[in-house]
């Protein structure tokens, strides 16, 4: 930024002072305009954003002190530089605690001025570059994107879009491989929090001394081991999110802690006696049934109904299989982008049998399929026999059998899948246990 | 170029003048003349200050000679009022300009008299109002005698040539 392209605002009711300085910030080259009161500056800042205003503290009609905070209003990031004789210097002072970026006493110093002015154009940059830092960060830091097309993916997406600007404790719930820790970046990234960090714990994947470590940190020789003092993801996530998976297997004592921290947003590290305090937003998974372990006293009430602010519920992908097709055909793409492979299509065959699919494993076992199939297919299209999907049951079309022929094959086979687990049979069905019971009664079959 | 006239007025080191008449001259590719001033300077002594308000100097001499640009050289202490002093002072495209040797002698820092530094200090003074007064402005090259200078030392850090740009712009005005 050149000289000539800064441009300074002089409001004070002096002439000689508005001329004086005039000239001789016009002899560095700056675009310099003057104003004889608070109102000429006013309607001046209508028309120019101003980068670095001096303002006389005293002036007829509105004082230096009420046009600094009008200005403020106008650009938060103006700056402002007092001019006062000795008998203000309070009154500067007290615009400087306002916000304003210091203050020169008539007469200047030449020398002083020149540096506070050089001072002035320094913060002026940072500010602009801060400004545009943030934009281009904003345009790099987006939610990841959610795929789908059933009308619960876009239920799920309008409660991310409500929930996410509130710092309001989400629980997430769902099947292992429904995307669980997408939707809780997602929440995270297009709340407030963004330029923070999510920090993630699987609480599932440590015991419980070194869970209650994981999360609130230790002093130094807390307990063996404890070379060094260490800080909490708790403490870490201050400003940010925290995002604990599998909240429904941690025990009781963490979870005491767990809910005092997350209440009073304070804890101490494991050994220490200093209150850490740490302002960060909750947000759970859990594919466990949090009410039948409250109910068997496995997991505090009180901490379930803290969680339970706003709850998410994510479909497993056999119940939207509207979104099958879609979301085979992004990770095609995006598979086929990474191992540098051109994939047409996927054969209709092949999408047939992912749509007949039950996905136990949900997103993640269509994800993990599609990328097999990426790697052995040796066409420009995804074939039926490149996937190979667990206990795929593939629905008979025989057309010669009679409807009591293809109703008892596919019982037997949904009996097969499920190793003869009568009761998940009946889910999948959609039919009581008592009716396959009697099913198998009239096919003379009985229970290997 | 417009003849260039250098006055003094309550000015003490008059043998300085001789050799900044060959220089500027040389520089400016100008004619160079040299009087004394008559003037009543005493009206813009500033008691309080114990100061000469520089640009009340100026506003009184601006006078209608367009045709040549005056450099009036003081001994005198010289302040603007929103400043605590300045070594000297132009109009910006204007016709008369006015410097200071109060401030540029080594004495004034308690230092010894040094007269070679004092001619060195007067000469860039001079070349840089007299490029204020052919609608100069200051110069971000450091080097350049019309960067600006609000001490001494920085009087000293810089050259006392114009550097090509300026160059350019003092010759093609």
């Amino acid at each position: 930024m050149s000289n000539k392209d800064v441009k300074i605002l002089i409001v004070d009711d002096d002439e000689i002072v508005r001329e004086s300085l005039f000239d001789w910030l016009e002899e560095d080259g700056y675009y310099v305009e003057t104003a004889r009161d608070a109102k000429e500056a006013l309607q001046k800042c209508n028309k120019i954003r101003w980068d670095i205003y001096f303002l006389d503290i005293k002036m007829p009609g509105m004082d230096g002190l009420e046009l600094h905070r009008r200005l403020r209003e106008i650009d938060n990031e103006a700056i402002v530089i007092i001019i006062t004789a000795y008998a203000s210097v309070d009154t500067a002072v007290k615009a400087l605690k306002e916000g304003a970026f210091d203050y020169v006493t008539k007469p200047f110093d030449p020398d002083s001025l020149s540096h506070l002015i050089r001072n002035a154009m320094r913060q002026r940059k940072l500010i602009d570059e801060n400004v545009e830092l943030k934009d281009n960060l904003e345009s790099l830091i987006k939610p990841p994107v959610i795929i789908g097309v059933s009308d619960h993916i876009n239920e799920i997406k309008e409660s991310i879009n409500t929930v996410a600007p509130s710092s309001t404790t989400v629980i997430i719930r769902g099947e292992s491989g429904t995307g669980k820790e997408l939707v809780a970046q997602s929440i995270h990234l297009l709340s407030n929090r963004k330029f923070f960090p999510m920090i993630s714990v699987n609480c599932g994947a440590f015991s419980e001394t070194l869970l209650e470590s994981e999360l609130f940190g230790h002093e130094k020789g807390s307990f063996t081991g404890a070379m060094q003092r260490r800080k909490g993801k708790l403490e870490i996530a201050n400003g940010g999110s925290l995002f604990l998976d599998e909240i429904g297997v941690i025990l009781p004592k963490t979870q005491i802690d767990l809910l005092r921290a997350i209440e009073l947003k304070e804890f101490m590290r494991i050994g220490g006696n200093d209150i850490i305090k740490s302002d960060f937003r909750v947000i759970c998974a859990t594919n466990t049934n949090l009410e039948e372990a409250v109910k068997a006293g496995a997991f505090r009430e009180d901490l379930y109904y803290r969680l339970q602010v706003y709850v998410i519920h994510l479909k497993p992908l056999r119940e939207r299989i509207e979104d099958i097709p879609v979301l085979a055909n992004h990770f095609k793409e995006s598979f086929s982008r990474k191992m540098n492979k051109p994939i047409d299509f996927i054969d209709s065959s092949a999408m047939d049998m992912l749509l007949q699919y039950s996905w136990p494993g949900n997103v993640r076992e269509l994800e993990n399929a599609i990328e097999r199939a990426m790697v052995t297919c040796k066409k420009s299209r995804l074939m039926k026999e490149d996937f190979l999907l667990n206990n795929y049951l593939e629905i008979n079309t025989n057309n010669e059998l009679s409807l009591l022929e293809v109703e008892k094959r596919h019982i037997l086979q949904v009996l097969e899948y499920t190793n003869w687990n009568v009761s998940q049979a009946s889910k999948i069905l959609n039919i009581d246990r008592t009716t396959i019971y009697s099913k198998l009664n009239s096919y003379g079959i009985k229970r290997p | 170029m417009a003849p260039i006239k250098l006055a003094t007025i309550n000015f003490t080191d008059y043998n300085l003048i001789t050799p900044l008449l060959s220089e500027i001259a040389q520089i400016m590719k100008s004619k160079v003349y040299f009087n004394k001033f008559n003037w009543d300077i005493e009206k813009f002594l500033n008691e309080e200050r114990g100061q000469y308000d520089a640009s009340g100097i100026l506003k009184g001499l601006e006078s209608s000679e367009a045709e040549s640009k005056t450099i009036l050289f003081t001994s005198l202490d010289l302040y603007i009022p929103i400043f605590t002093f300045v070594f000297g002072l132009a109009k910006l495209g204007g016709n008369t300009a006015i410097i200071s040797s109060h401030r540029l002698r080594n004495e004034f820092y308690g230092l010894p008299k040094n007269d070679p530094l004092l001619h060195q200090r007067l000469l860039k003074e001079t070349f840089h109002e007299l490029g204020h007064l052919h609608g100069l402005k200051h110069c971000s090259n450091y080097t350049c005698v019309m960067t600006s200078s609000t001490n001494a030392e920085e009087l000293d850090i810089k050259g006392h040539e114009y550097c090509s740009k300026c160059s350019i712009q003092i010759n093609h005005n």
